[in-house]
């Protein structure tokens, strides 16, 4: 696979507050291809929203990326200017799907003028053009052309949600991303929404990272993905191997924690204690403190992203974990930690 | 389900009168009321937890509220321990609040930030002159494995994470030995990883507690989790009602077939398909007596038209199993009529 | 912009339409009925009961209050305001240059505080922390804490007496005044020289109303930065000066609000103000009028005001709407 299409490379992200600097972000990897759906996992805090406001230049105030590069088709973007940004990168390129979609929307506006203001922005269209192209949209996400006159408190959260991804969709972009874009709805709704992300998905080439807590979500739409615990990227791999051979203790025992409708009966795997909170340095493991497998030396250092060879999809596969043959042989082997560690 | 429900509705129904507009006056029209509880019949057993699963708008936290006696029925009735509501004495009135408990959905938002969480729960058992009120605040923390109790007894809201929190919700409800548990999505703004933690305990103290509960939520994951018995709601009326195993390997109302089918599957070799339901649920609004879920249903006869009897649909061998849907029932004489009357299909 | 619905400008016209009946009808009955009116007043001074009388008679005083009002109404829609009790002239005629000179005072310097106090507060609101919020909104609330004849007084002193720039009162000066009268009265609003008897009591007025709108602005705009679109509208890429106006549009709302009941106090304090810049307003006359018990003049005068301060909420209720469809809902 030539070259990917944004690549986060060493990338570190931190906090100013008034007890000193909080790392969000700690030393993350990974890479996202052409026309690949890519999901970035993990709790609440874990960093990955932050990640993502990075790539699009709208972190908080107190927060600066301290080290570490982002690569937009091979572009660096990181300390690129909001000027830059707006002629190259928004909306053209990169799209955003925010994490609460009804308050995106500017409630004095029509979402048609909406629209048309961001089509000539970045484009040469008419204004008739444009709405032709977002009436396109409308269809496309299951809402009637003639609403695109709305004002958006004419419309349901779940209306608001999908005209907030039609807008995404509008200049086809080379990239969406896309923050909890389904968590405030119903099942049904997501899954109607999923359903017009798939056909996007076949008819073009557009890439997207999808931002969420719910894995199953992730398993079932993406390709690839990677899991972040506190700030720090536990393991990426595409879906398939992730779910076949996970490597990470985290990934093991996250997955484990979902309830599955297929399986009610099944034993919830609960995780021992809280991701901790994080100062200036991290350079440890943080999962280390909640880690059924941890050893001293999972706090001496932070462990580096390892490849992984066995992977069934081509597709790289790494774990931040220095004890991924032990995990290995305690998962495969259904031993406990405890036994495998005793072991010879 | 023979033995004496604990706690039952009959026929409940909570309609919100949207208000009469100077329009409505003029024209002399009905004011459309939100018919936001239709005709609901549950029953929950002693020791038994029930779940109620519904997607946003189908009534289920009106429901609760009814329950928790926030709003008065607009017809029916709440029977508890025999007694019906609208017959409550002051004195029925105190028991049914010191034995009708609820966990509440935001952890944050619950608990008062200004009371430390020991006066947050000594002031049930103040409310309701329950004595040893140290002893008994010491072991509900235990039970809701928060150890040791010293730890946390001078310590406030602001100060613990949403899981702590939500043992503190929960050990506020277990304080005063209640018999039934409501629970408003406990543990929806829960990570993951905290949410497990908190459904095996509500599991281990429904055991060990021999307490009732009635979960309220939208995730049939996580209420499947928890619950013996799951009544699926649609838009104020309980569509479908039978044991979770049963419910979830073979469950029989198409609303029932379709939400299932849409939950996302921890597992990216999942064939699942797609929903194919079209839009969203309408607003319980000037709705007609016919089945509420008509314009949307894949299986939409001419019937439909009129309001489905709650009947025993289960399979040979199985538990029972109920459903609201004309596709379970025999409609000779109904079918016989509507011929003769050429009654119009379609339409809402 | 946005969208203005016909229902909802048709409701608020009638509605306002209704307000101004009521208020005509409340003052007309309300001086009616206060105890100290002008045959009280007349027989105070010596007048014998049947001078009394024949004075009732003939200004139709000894009519039953309905018929007194009918007529009125009556007289009013013909452009009759009634008859001064103590000039014995007609009401409109004797306080229309007043009621103009009062007007062109009073309105243009509070709009023009709004807006000033606007822009400072977009300023203020978007650069948090900088010379123009710390001191700049500090400085206004300063000056708004005082009344406005005290702020016009310290402006006499410092541009009038000292520095001799501009007039210390007056409407225009004697030379302009008789080159005007007669006919064409309206052209010495146009020159120089009235203008340099406008601008003291106007920034008097102006000063004094700033601060408020810079205030609510300021918290508005950071109230609005924070709001998710916002960001959205910079992660579209769209250019900076199209965002700020949309932040000022959102956060002017509950500004232009509160636009009318200035409206209503810089009235109250007209009196004060005209009194200090001998300003030819009907200030005068309503105090003037209060002490003799004129009724008709004093009623008219309060009809007068209270309508523009109805007509100038009517035009925000539409403004608002229009800036906002939000609220045209359930109408």
């Amino acid at each position: 696979m030539n070259e990917p299409l944004l690549e986060f490379d060493d990338l570190t992200i931190e906090y100013e507050t008034r007890n000193g600097a909080i790392t969000a972000v700690s030393d993350a990897s990974f890479a996202i291809h052409r026309g690949e759906y890519f999901g970035l996992a993990g709790e609440s805090g874990c960093g990955k929203s932050t990640a993502a406001k990075s790539l699009l230049n709208i972190l908080d105030d107190n927060g600066q990326i301290s080290s570490g590069a982002i690569r937009y088709k091979g572009e660096e973007l990181q300390n690129k200017s909001e000027k830059y940004m707006t002629e190259h990168i928004y909306w053209n390129e990169v799209s955003y799907i925010p994490q609460s979609s009804m308050d995106s929307l500017d409630p004095l506006k029509k979402i048609s003028r909406q629209a048309v203001e961001i089509a000539q922005t970045h484009t040469d269209m008419t204004k008739q053009e444009s709405l032709e192209k977002f009436k396109e949209m409308f269809e496309i996400v299951g809402i009637q052309e003639n609403r695109i006159d709305d004002y958006p408190h004419e419309f349901s959260g779940g209306m608001q949600q999908r005209a907030i991804i039609a807008l995404a969709l509008f200049l086809e972009p080379s990239l969406i991303v896309a923050d909890e874009p389904t968590t405030a709805l119903d099942v049904i709704m997501q899954d109607q929404i999923f359903k017009y992300l798939d056909r996007i998905k076949e008819t073009t080439d557009v890439s997207m990272i999808l931002i969420t807590h719910d894995i199953s979500v992730i398993f079932e739409s993406c390709d690839s993905l990677a899991i972040m615990h506190s700030g720090q990227i536990a393991e990426t791999a595409s879906c398939r191997d992730l779910f076949d051979t996970p490597r990470h203790p985290y990934s093991i025992l996250l997955q484990q924690a979902f309830p599955d409708v297929d399986h009610p009966d099944r034993e919830l795997q609960t995780i021992d204690g809280y991701p901790p909170q994080l100062g200036e340095d991290v350079d440890f493991c943080t999962f280390a403190d909640r880690c059924p497998w941890a050893v001293s030396e999972c706090r001496d250092a932070a462990p580096p992203l390892e490849r992984i060879e066995d992977s069934e999809t081509g597709r790289d596969h790494y774990a931040a974990c220095i004890r991924t043959e032990e995990v290995r042989r305690s998962y495969e082997g259904d031993a406990t930690p405890a036994e495998v560690d005793n072991d010879i | 389900m023979t033995s004496e429900a604990l706690l039952e509705t009959q026929g409940l129904k909570k309609y919100f009168n949207s208000g009469k507009s100077l329009k409505n006056w003029l024209l002399r029209e009905e004011e459309e009321s939100v018919q936001a509880v239709d005709d609901v019949n549950l029953r929950v057993e002693p020791g038994e937890s029930i779940g109620v699963i519904g997607e946003s708008g189908c009534g289920k936290t009106t429901l609760l509220r009814t329950l928790m006696g926030l709003y008065d029925p607009t017809e029916g009735d709440i029977v508890y321990d025999g007694k019906k509501m609208s017959d409550f004495t002051k004195s029925d009135w105190k028991a049914y609040r010191r034995n009708i408990q609820i966990i509440f959905q935001d952890p944050f938002n619950a608990a008062n930030p200004k009371m430390k969480v020991k006066a947050y729960l000594k002031e049930p058992l103040n409310l309701h002159g329950i004595p040893n009120k140290e002893e008994k605040i010491r072991e509900t923390l235990k039970q809701v494995e928060l150890r040791p109790p010293d730890r946390y007894l001078n310590r406030y809201p602001g100060e613990l994470s949403g899981g702590e929190l939500q043992r503190i919700g929960i050990a506020r409800a277990l304080v005063t030995d209640p018999d039934v548990i409501l629970a408003d999505e406990p543990v929806s703004m829960l990570d993951v990883s905290t949410q497990a933690a908190v459904l095996k305990l509500l599991s281990r103290i429904q055991d060990e507690y021999d307490v009732s509960m009635i979960y309220i939520s939208h995730d049939l994951s996580t209420v499947s989790y928890v619950c013996d018995t799951i009544n699926v709601m649609y838009l104020g009326r309980i569509v479908e009602e039978a044991e979770t195993k049963t419910l979830l390997d073979s469950p029989k109302h198409p609303y029932s077939q379709a939400l299932i089918n849409a939950i996302p599957r921890p597992n990216p070799y999942s064939d699942r398909e797609r929903t194919q339901m079209e839009g969203s649920p309408r607003d319980p609004v000037g709705l007609d007596t016919g089945c509420r879920f008509r314009d949307r249903c894949p299986e939409r006869m001419p019937i439909c038209e009129q309001k489905p009897k709650f009947v025993d649909a289960s399979d040979p061998d199985a538990q029972e199993h109920g459903v609201a849907c004309h596709l379970y029932y025999e409609h000779e004489e109904a079918e016989q009529a509507m011929g003769d009357q050429q009654i119009i299909g379609g339409g809402n | 912009m946005a969208g203005l619905s016909m229902r909802y400008f048709l409701k608020r016209t009638v509605e306002t339409v209704f307000l101004i009946l009521f208020v005509l009808t409340f003052l007309f009955f309300f001086f009616r009925l206060m105890p100290g009116d002008i045959s009280d007043q007349l027989i105070f001074s010596g007048a014998s009961p049947e001078t009394v009388a024949q004075f009732e008679r003939r200004w139709g005083l000894n009519q039953p209050l309905h018929v007194q009002y009918y007529r009125y109404m009556v007289n009013l829609l013909q452009g009759d305001a009634g008859i001064s009790l103590q000039y014995r002239q007609p009401v409109i005629e004797l306080i229309q240059r007043g009621v103009f000179n009062s007007l062109i005072l009073v309105g243009p310097a509070i709009t023009a505080g709004y807006i000033i106090g606007s822009v400072f507060g977009v300023v203020a609101g978007t650069k948090r922390g900088s010379i123009t919020e710390k001191y700049g909104i500090t400085s206004l609330f300063f000056i708004g804490t005082f009344p406005s004849f005290f702020t016009a007084i310290v402006l006499i002193a410092i541009f009038a007496s000292y520095f001799g720039w501009v007039p210390t009162g007056g409407l225009v000066s004697s030379e302009v005044r008789r080159l005007y009268s007669g006919g064409n009265w309206w052209r010495m609003y146009f020159t120089a020289d009235f203008l340099h008897h406008y601008i003291l009591p106007f920034s008097a007025i102006t000063l004094r109303y700033t601060y408020l709108p810079a205030l609510v602005m300021r918290t508005n705009v950071v109230e609005v930065v924070k709001q998710g679109f916002t960001e959205y509208q910079k992660v579209t890429g769209l250019p900076k000066t199209k965002r700020m106006f949309n932040i000022a549009k959102h956060a002017s709302l509950p500004v232009i609000t509160l636009y009318p009941a200035s409206l209503a106090q810089g009235f109250g304090g007209l009196v004060l103000v005209e009194t200090v810049f001998n300003w030819p307003g009907i200030g005068y006359t309503l105090v003037q009028a209060v002490f003799a018990s004129d009724y008709p003049v004093l009623q008219f005068i309060f009809f007068i005001v209270a309508t523009f301060i109805i007509i100038a909420n009517f035009v925000v209720d539409i403004v608002y709407g229009w800036i906002d469809p939000r609220v045209q809902i359930d109408e």
